[in-house]
């Protein structure tokens, strides 16, 4: 008889992660937590300049200053690291600038390292940096998008005619035609400032180069160690078998350390011209000036409807501002592609017309950031549907029940061409507004408006790319992989080694493969023991990004899974000279199913694999070791989708907005972890609210960033986060066993356009108010009711 | 840079007249934070933190005396600050975070002279009066002399703050500090601190900050006057608050412009008033 204790059923429960007490006993150990013997440290000059020519370095003072083993200029470290050029050559061509390390000539954002100090310690290198002095001349700078599109003036990369970097059509229809018949038209222009990462871990490096071997070791803070090294294995010109890259705990990624930074490869570079171990962890200063940047956008829309409310064309024209360098190796591209792709998917569009674009700007780079152009195209998505719905005084749920695909319309493909294999919009909608129980929320509404509280109600329904093929990066050149792999290792005590090449950033990697494998093999998930993130000892694989983790190293891990049951069983049956087929495992232990009686258990089966040998029938030597790889390669993206309703109140007096509840229905196909998917939607709520309400990057008209410290620069905090309820819908993908989607995006794709729509439905009393403009501060709110 | 930890107001005030370039830490919130940023790097760090006359309170002939080394927490959890030293309790609680507020202090909060922090409207509103010491000896600044501009105070160079005075009385005074800020344990965009009683329906005693909308704490004796004996009406409080409005001169800053600021302004008041008439009549 089994009993509860003897249970491995952990797919599909809410099953606590184990590798979090070491976190919070604050045993984690991340890159800044290791220090190597012999470690220097590096510092960098950063430019002072948006864009400036390098006349003359004098690093005279700044060498004799104590502690001080060498200062190093862009010119100098050129011999270390080739510069680059971003380009992905599967999409319309793009004008893409030299990057180098560190720039020998000509600084071209705020804060670009021009000049590295290695010293003793951090503090020492940071006295000698002050102490190098830098002739500069100031050049004209490129700040805003507007500035950049313009004909004539300043040019970022003087070798190009124009600041634009890329720009791309996409066509499907007969628009003209249907503008010209359409009972209505909406048109609204959406402003998205930048923002950026801010992860609790600054991103980091330790590069200890050996000349004795050749050999260079990176301790690193990134998602993607593979990717990584075969960037850096290119640009330092070291082989791939030579490069190694170690993640230790990771704090948080969120798209941020996917990219090549100029300070990391710099520090690598300058471990290898003084093969000494070096250290470089950017400080919270650094982090503003350097991260990658995000969103940055202006976008045009017009969409047409019939007087029932169907869209009948739309219409999107989008510019981003992608800063002074297509970054490194994704390129800042597909943060506007996926606004052109993405925005039509939600609804039956068939008739739809994108030119999106990127310019050049004086400015730090903005790049993959949580959600990549989606959270874009939802709020210009779901922005034009709640215009039209208020033009055309249709309840803002009806009009989206009107325009979505029915659920048993799939598979089809979007007016963009992208496979939509199968969505539940109607039933996660129907589900919502049941959860919300949206009438009343629009009775209180009404009560609340006649006591002079602007009550607002923000409903949205998205879709949200997941789980990406190798088309959309690799087929353009980069070194991205969309493949991910496990290896699973019987050991001598009966354990299961689990190598796998996901890695973790906090969102709970670990705890899923470790689900997945103890539950599909029928261990204790303590009977899996991970390691994940280290080049040299777990399969290639393409780490975490574009919410594939669960979906394609849950796959390959669920792959491995079957294939070691099978071995294990294989290999007892030869034990116990029994079929296979009459065997199953049940918390490590292998039983007759016909008997229940337990013939062998694991750690029995460990100790004779590996020591007593002589058990197995002659001939028959196991091999308790497989390896199983996924890639995604059905489609573009798995979609995803997800419906969300929010209350908030406006304070007319100050322009505040409080929210009040939100309500999420998400489906994610099939759910390994219930508490680790609605922490994903959760934290990608929070990170949202962070965008529509505070976060802003503010630069001057010299493209000098004004708000570069977490005093000046808001994020959302514990007090500023509401209720999140969810509830799921689970329509499993059919092209994996596991039947998993993603889900780390779509509570950011979600939240900005449901806050914004929730505010101008609050404002609605006080006249034809649309505010498009996002981050949605209060000044911009009283401005827009005309307060101030 | 060196750091010492005198033990006796001897020992510190011999480092403050033989070192030319040194700074007192207090709980170091703001001041570590400015080191880390390069902003100050002084030559010697002297810390306050063993000398006992900096540390705690006591009532004194209807008075409080907070030491300057107050934590924001102590102060926060002090229920003797009654009447109008209430007032300096309700802004202790919205200062930054809590990790902030068990590090920072009243003293080092008030040096620093940061016209949108908390403490420099409360103490003004709540007619504080500030002990220093110096080489010359100790002397009493009163609140309205002790802020002189942007990070700037009346303290004479080698001077420090040892303590904070705040009447109880008026005794039936509540204190309120009302603060708005975008997210939680921001500074303040605009802060409105008050201290106000009334006999019956009429107003006996009000007293007026306003904070973070000119380069010290924003009070106008005049303001005061038009609440005191009236029935704190609409009307009465909009007189007010335009006087208010019309001194103040807010600085365009990523928390606000300088429009929007004079727009919270009146509205903040009115606010505020209301809020504390209102609690007056239940009690």
């Amino acid at each position: 008889m089994a009993n509860d204790t003897d249970l491995t059923d952990y797919i599909g429960h809410s099953v606590p992660r184990a590798n979090t007490l070491a976190l919070l006993n604050g045993r984690g150990q991340f890159v800044d937590d290791i220090s190597l013997p012999g470690m220097l440290h590096v510092c960098f000059v950063r430019s002072p300049y948006s864009h400036a020519r390098i006349l003359e370095i004098d690093k005279q003072d700044a060498l004799q200053s104590p502690g001080v083993v060498a200062v190093v200029t862009g010119k100098e470290l050129l011999a270390y690291c080739e510069p680059w050029r971003a380009e992905l050559t599967h999409l319309p061509p793009m004008q893409t600038a030299l990057q180098y390390a560190m720039p020998p000539e000509r600084v071209c954002y705020q804060g670009e390292p021009v000049v590295a100090v290695v010293a003793e310690s951090r503090a020492l290198a940071e006295d000698a940096a002050e102490l190098v002095e830098i002739d500069w001349e100031e050049l004209a700078n490129v700040a805003s998008i507007e500035e950049a599109m313009q004909s004539e003036g300043p040019r970022v990369h003087p070798e190009m005619d124009t600041n634009l970097a890329w720009s791309m059509e996409l066509e499907q229809g007969e628009l003209d035609k249907q503008f010209s018949a359409a009972d209505v038209i909406v048109e609204q222009e959406f402003y998205v400032d930048r923002q950026t990462g801010v992860t609790l871990e600054p991103r980091g490096i330790i590069a200890n180069y050996n000349s004795a071997d050749g050999q260079l070791l990176l301790h690193h803070s990134t998602q993607v160690p593979h990717i990584q090294r075969a960037v850096y294995s290119k640009q330092l010109g070291i082989k791939e078998s030579k490069l190694r890259i170690i993640c230790p705990d990771l704090g948080g990624g969120f798209g941020l350390k996917l990219h090549i930074y100029s300070d990391e490869i710099s520090t690598a570079a300058l471990s290898v011209m003084l093969n000494r171990p070096l250290k470089f962890i950017a400080d919270r200063l650094e982090s503003f000036l350097s991260d990658i940047h995000a969103r940055g956008h202006i976008v045009k829309a017009k969409m047409a409807l019939t007087e029932a409310g169907n869209i009948t064309a739309l219409q999107l024209e989008d510019v981003a501002g992608g800063g002074a360098y297509l970054i490194h190796p994704r390129t800042s591209t597909i943060e506007p592609l996926l606004v052109g792709v993405c925005t039509p998917l939600a609804y039956d569009i068939e008739h739809y017309k994108a030119n999106v674009s990127l310019v050049y700007q004086n400015k730090v780079p903005t790049a993959q950031y949580r959600g990549v152009g989606m959270p874009v195209a939802s709020l210009v998505m779901e922005g034009m549907m709640d215009a039209a719905a208020r033009k055309m005084q249709i309840d803002k749920a009806e009009i989206r029940k009107v325009n979505l695909r029915a659920d048993d319309a799939y598979p089809c493909k979007s007016v963009t061409g992208e496979t939509l294999e199968g969505l539940s919009q109607h039933e996660s909608l129907d589900r919502l507004l049941e959860m919300c129980a949206y009438p009343q929320l629009r009775e209180e509404q009404q009560k609340l408006r006649e006591q002079g509280i602007y009550r607002g109600i923000g409903l949205v329904t998205v879709v949200e790319g997941t789980s990406p093929s190798p088309a959309l990066y690799a087929a353009g050149g980069a070194p991205i992989s969309s493949r991910d792999a496990c290896t699973l290792r019987l050991e001598s005590d009966g354990s299961i080694a689990c190598i796998t090449s996901l890695t973790e950033q906090g969102q709970g990697a670990y705890a899923i493969i470790n689900q997945i494998v103890a539950d599909t093999i029928g261990v204790k998930m303590d009977e899996v023991d991970i390691l994940m993130g280290d080049t040299k000892a777990t399969p290639f694989g393409g780490g975490t990004w574009a919410s594939r983790g669960t979906s394609i190293a849950g796959e390959a891990a669920l792959l491995s899974a079957n294939a070691m049951k099978e071995k294990i069983l294989d290999a007892v049956s030869q034990l116990a000279d029994a079929p296979a087929e009459q065997l199953y495992i049940k918390n490590g232990k292998v039983i007759e199913i016909e008997t229940e009686k337990v013939v062998l258990t694991l750690e029995e089966l460990g100790r004779i694999t590996h020591y007593r040998t002589m058990e197995f029938p002659q001939g028959f030597d196991p091999e308790l070791v497989v390896t199983n790889h996924y890639s995604q390669r059905d489609h573009m993206m798995l979609y995803a989708n997800c419906a969300m309703c929010l209350t908030l109140d406006v304070d007319i007096n100050t322009g505040q907005v409080k929210l009040d509840q939100i309500w999420v229905v998400e489906d994610c196909g099939k759910v390994i972890n219930p508490m680790l998917v609605d922490e994903q939607i959760r934290g990608g709520v929070v990170q949202g609210i962070g965008s529509a309400l505070f976060e802003e990057c503010i630069y001057d008209e010299d493209a000098q960033l004004r708000n570069g410290t977490l005093a000046d620069y808001l994020v959302p905090m514990a007090g500023e986060m509401p209720d999140i309820k969810i509830a799921h819908v689970e329509t499993p993908t059919l092209v994996t066993e596991l039947g998993a989607k993603g889900c780390g995006e779509a509570g950011i794709i979600s939240i900005c356009a449901a806050i914004m729509n929730g505010i101008n439905d609050a404002l609605e009393p006080l006249g034809d108010v649309s505010l498009t403009s996002q981050p949605f501060t209060p000044e911009k709110i009283l401005k827009a009711i005309g307060k101030i | 840079m060196n750091y010492v930890e005198p033990s006796s107001i001897t020992e510190l005030m011999n480092y403050v007249t033989t070192v030319e370039d040194y700074r007192c830490l207090a709980g170091g919130a703001t001041l570590v934070a400015m080191m880390n940023v390069g902003l100050v790097e002084p030559e010697l760090l002297i810390s306050l933190h063993k000398l006992d006359e900096l540390k705690g309170m006591r009532i004194d002939q209807n008075v409080i005396r907070i030491g300057a080394m107050t934590t924001h927490t102590a102060i926060t959890d002090e229920d003797r600050l009654t009447g109008n030293a209430s007032l300096v309790r309700s802004a202790a609680g919205q200062i930054a975070h809590s990790a902030v507020r068990n590090m920072g202090t009243i003293g080092g909060a008030i040096s620093h002279a940061d016209p949108s922090a908390d403490f420099p409207a409360a103490l003004t509103a709540a007619n504080a009066t500030i002990e220093v010491l110096g080489p010359s000896g100790r002397r009493v600044i009163q609140i309205d002399d002790f802020f002189v501009n942007y990070l700037e105070t009346s303290l004479t160079e080698k001077e420090i703050v040892m303590a904070i005075m705040v009447p109880l009385s008026p005794a039936d005074a509540i204190g309120h500090h009302l603060k708005f800020s975008r997210v939680d344990g921001d500074y303040a965009t605009v802060s409105v601190s008050l201290a106000l009683a009334m006999e019956g329906r009429i107003c006996s005693y009000a007293r007026i900050a306003v904070g973070s909308v000119a380069a010290v704490p924003l009070r106008l004796k005049e303001a005061d006057d038009i609440l005191i004996g009236s029935n704190l009406e609409e009307s009465e409080i909009a007189r007010a608050s335009e006087l208010l409005l019309k001194s103040s001169d807010p600085i365009d800053d990523v928390r606000g412009s300088s429009s929007y600021r004079k727009f919270l302004i009146p509205r903040l008041i009115r606010q505020a008033v209301l809020q504390s008439k209102k609690e007056l009549s239940y009690t």
